[in-house]
């Protein structure tokens, strides 16, 4: 299975340690053992690959709400949520009646009410990167451009090209040209521009053997 | 989740969702929507990569750059977003900047005196203009020596064979010349030849010397001719030193006849002309001369 949050946070039958630094108090938990996980995946899904994509978009969407909320520890909620809902799958399975994303939801909630009641030291957004890591990121730019078809670089490149007010002309310029409403040029650069996330985060995975998205 | 209960937010509401800047109402309901909307899912998605995109191109607010901050990069997962929009951002933008000062600078390049090649473009163009310039000077030089009248020489006055009239024509309506004829030059030779018109007054009258034995006068004669002519040389008091009757027309105009150089004098002369038709006599003209 190539599902690279998943995968790292669990190997061949034993549960790995979380990344240390990125633990809340919430995390003072036993470990998630790899025979929950593959309970929870089969609930979700008995396909095995769809299963690891729906829960790659619950964690996503648990992240997301968290850090609308302003929580500060949104990846490790998000996790800590999985991880309770994994635990209790064997208790559920078998009576749960809905859909199974929104039973996420509810779980969330009640981690992150518990999260709003103890003390958590703020977050320090660290939006600079070393150049080790601007240099990895330019490289796999690069690769992954050339990876995407020439139609779809060459939007890439022309929709990315221009600042600010230019820029909006620009792209008016280029959604007549293509004879598309700019609402749809926005639409199908944003997907280029998601592909080209997603190949990097894995050209990042690959150099590095590190996760960029998850780190747990 | 059918349709009827699906929400639709604006492109504006989601971005609020990202920045946390939802009620705590619209908060639930779009939080139990984007577990169940799929499409709502995706634009979600996408937006958070605009969000990126337009922090990092400074598209945002100085308040939503700030939101941006406390309450959008709160993931690791956004964080590599961010990353990559300012790499795409310094990939194409500096692309752009680049070509566009590239191609300034080769348009100012172009006006580079340094250049050799403008070096010998104003090398080449200085050469022209002294070739131009040069022509245009010969040419114009021509056209002044091609406007230049020729050296007129002035004729030397000399005696001629042949007795010529001197000063102006007798039937001339012009006005009476005041100023004095120039001085003819010494006639050598063994006859001296003159030709008078009565119009010219003693002041204008020509100036001759005597240098031979014979001194030949044709007085260019006035209407109405007569037969015959008599003249009467006098000097310029009144003393006669010559006079000669019966003279006739030798041309049609003229009356010629000569005076023996022995009884001129420098002075001034007059030649009184009287025409003589059978018995009357009358005033036909009077001539001066000047002998020096």
């Amino acid at each position: 299975m190539s599902l690279p949050g998943i995968g790292l946070r669990f190997g061949q039958g034993q549960a790995l340690p979380l990344q240390k630094g990125k633990m809340s108090a919430a995390k003072q938990l036993r470990d998630l053992e790899q025979s929950d996980f593959d309970r929870l995946l089969n609930w979700l899904d008995a396909d095995r690959e769809r299963a690891g994509l729906l829960y790659e978009r619950i964690r996503w969407r648990l992240v997301t709400i968290l850090a609308s909320r302003g929580c500060t520890l949104a990846d490790e909620l998000a996790d800590e949520t999985i991880d309770r809902v994994a635990r209790r799958v064997a208790d559920i399975e078998q009576i749960y009646a809905g859909d199974k994303a929104i039973y996420f939801l509810g779980v969330m909630n009640n981690v992150h009410h518990e999260y709003l009641r103890r003390p958590v030291a703020p977050r320090l957004v660290d939006t600079s990167e070393n150049v080790e890591t601007r240099e990895q990121i330019h490289g796999c730019l690069d690769n992954c451009l050339d990876r995407l078809a020439p139609y779809s670089r060459q939007l890439i490149e022309r929709y990315y090209s221009a600042d600010k007010k230019a820029k909006i002309d620009l792209r008016r310029v280029i959604a007549r040209e293509l004879g598309i409403k700019p609402a749809t040029l926005r639409l199908r650069a944003l997907r280029i521009r998601e592909k080209l996330q997603t190949c990097i985060e894995k050209c990042m995975n690959a150099s590095e053997a590190r996760p960029l998205g998850r780190v747990n | 989740m059918t349709a009827a209960n699906q929400q639709t937010f604006s492109d504006e509401t989601i971005r609020r969702f990202l920045l946390g800047g939802l009620t705590a109402t619209e908060q639930s309901g779009f939080e139990h929507s984007l577990f169940i909307d799929e499409a709502l899912e995706e634009r979600v998605r996408l937006a958070e990569l605009e969000l990126s995109d337009d922090y990092t191109a400074n598209r945002l607010s100085h308040a939503e750059r700030n939101l941006f901050r406390q309450r959008f990069l709160l993931t690791m997962d956004r964080e590599t977003k961010l990353h990559v929009s300012k790499a795409l951002h310094d990939n194409f933008a500096d692309r752009t900047s680049i070509a566009r000062s590239g191609a300034w600078q080769n348009f100012t390049g172009l006006f580079d005196i340094r250049r050799h090649a403008w070096k010998y473009a104003f090398a080449t163009l200085t050469f022209i203009l002294l070739l131009l310039a040069t022509a245009l000077l010969v040419r114009k030089e021509r056209s002044h020596l091609v406007d230049l009248p020729p050296r007129r020489v002035l004729p030397k006055p000399s005696a001629s064979a042949n007795p010529q009239r001197a000063n102006h024509p007798p039937n001339n309506g012009a006005p009476t010349h005041n100023e004095s004829s120039p001085t003819l030059p010494l006639h050598e030779g063994l006859t001296t030849s003159i030709v008078l018109d009565s119009a010219t007054p003693l002041e204008s009258a020509p100036t001759i010397s005597t240098s031979g034995d014979m001194l030949t006068v044709q007085l260019v004669l006035d209407e109405p001719f007569a037969e015959s002519y008599a003249v009467n040389v006098t000097t310029a008091a009144g003393e006669s030193v010559f006079a000669a009757d019966a003279l006739t027309r030798s041309e049609e105009r003229t009356l010629g006849f000569d005076v023996p150089t022995s009884s001129i004098k420098p002075g001034n002369f007059q030649i009184a002309l009287i025409g003589v038709d059978g018995e009357v006599r009358r005033a036909a003209g009077t001539y001066y001369l000047r002998v020096r």
